[in-house]
């Protein structure tokens, strides 16, 4: 390649192409270009950021709640566990020989007691959300008793 | 009433840039847009330049800007931004050419929809009655960038960025990373085959 003539080539051609280099990009492609760019940038961070929790943790926290279960199935079921009372003044709208009894409990004992029965009641079917509701509001712990005997009882249940 | 001297208007505008890029290096996209403001036009001409439509080009430049983002923290900042972002630009443009042409080539040979009794050859002679009819700057272009297709990629980029772009010998070398001896051998061999494939069509 001779340096000359390359120099004459590239004269040559850049007078040629001139026109191509001089043409203007039309305004419609241009139009909104760097917030296209912007938005898109945008929206990729955002994507990125989602929160994945990371499920790495759940083969291994499987036995630890199966655990947890077991114990507090064990904690409910033994006499001595502690509950709170039930209202006294709670209403009830058509009285039935369980519900009258239930309704008089007070003592953690008693409520102990109660969360058993009911246990025994749902398990032969003789206990139904109608007396749930007929015994009216029942502390929070009392509830989670009764729930947990209705979980257990419902095992039961389908195992059978 | 004075012109603002080209050279303060080019100062002006290298300490916005470096001010642009730190801020975009922080993730600011704000920041980052600006820049691409201040080099919209001229990275969709040059890619423009590699591939003959501006519709392309801006999807390609648009690719290209997303990844010079990306890759902020390797530019150094001892030449312009624009030099350094070219090679993205680059790249992008080489990927589009090559994906465009698997895509051509099965389409060829398949059809657009990917039909199995799809003739090639009926298209042909339909392509060749519709390009007679054009106008002769068109098919000009056209035969130039159909004979660009048939160059090796740094053949081809080292003859855009010079006649299509207009960038410099040695800015060429900035940006392919190459000697400006070699930036001259590439141009050289480029204008040969270019002249051998479109023949006495056109001059080159």
């Amino acid at each position: 390649m001779d340096e000359e003539k390359f120099k004459q080539i590239d004269e040559k051609l850049m007078a040629k192409f001139k026109s191509q280099r001089d043409k203007k990009v039309p305004w419609e492609i241009m139009k909104g270009f760097s917030a296209s760019v912007e938005n898109k940038l945008r929206e990729r961070d955002q994507k990125t950021f989602v929160f994945r929790p990371s499920r790495a943790w759940l083969p291994a926290a499987v036995p630890v709640f199966a655990v947890m279960v077991l114990a507090s199935w064990v904690v409910l079921r033994t006499p001595a566990t502690v509950a709170p009372v039930v209202s006294p003044a709670v209403q009830v709208a058509a009285p039935l020989p369980v519900v009258t009894q239930l309704a008089q409990v007070s003592s953690p004992i008693e409520n102990a007691d109660m969360a058993e029965e009911i246990a025994a009641l749902r398990e032969i079917g003789a206990w139904t959300d109608d007396d749930q509701d007929a015994i009216g509001a029942i502390d929070e712990l009392d509830l989670e008793q009764v729930e947990l005997s209705d979980l257990n009882s419902q095992t039961a249940r389908h195992l059978a | 009433m004075g012109l603002v001297p080209e050279r303060k208007v080019e100062e002006t505008t290298v300490n916005k840039e470096k001010e642009l890029i730190e801020r975009a290096r922080q993730k600011d996209t704000r920041a980052f847009a600006a820049l691409v403001e201040l080099h919209q036009e001229r990275a969709i001409h040059t890619a423009y330049s590699f591939i003959g439509n501006f519709e392309d080009a801006r999807d390609i430049a648009q690719d290209a800007f997303m990844k010079a983002y990306d890759h902020l923290d390797t530019f150094k900042g001892e030449s312009r931004f624009f030099t350094w972002f070219y090679r993205i630009l680059a790249n992008a443009s080489k990927d589009f050419l090559r994906k465009k042409k698997v895509r051509q080539h099965l389409s060829f040979w398949f059809g657009p929809q990917g039909e199995e009794d799809y003739d090639p050859m009926e298209k042909l002679a339909v392509t060749h009655k519709t390009a007679s009819d054009s106008a002769i700057d068109r098919e000009t272009e056209s035969q130039v960038f159909e004979a660009m297709n048939h160059l090796p990629y740094r053949q081809r980029l080292a003859f855009c960025l010079r006649y299509l772009d207009g960038l410099s010998i040695e800015e060429i070398s900035q940006s392919m990373a190459i000697s400006v001896g070699a930036v001259k051998a590439n141009i050289w061999q480029a204008v040969q085959k270019m002249r051998h494939y479109l023949g006495n069509t056109i001059e080159i």
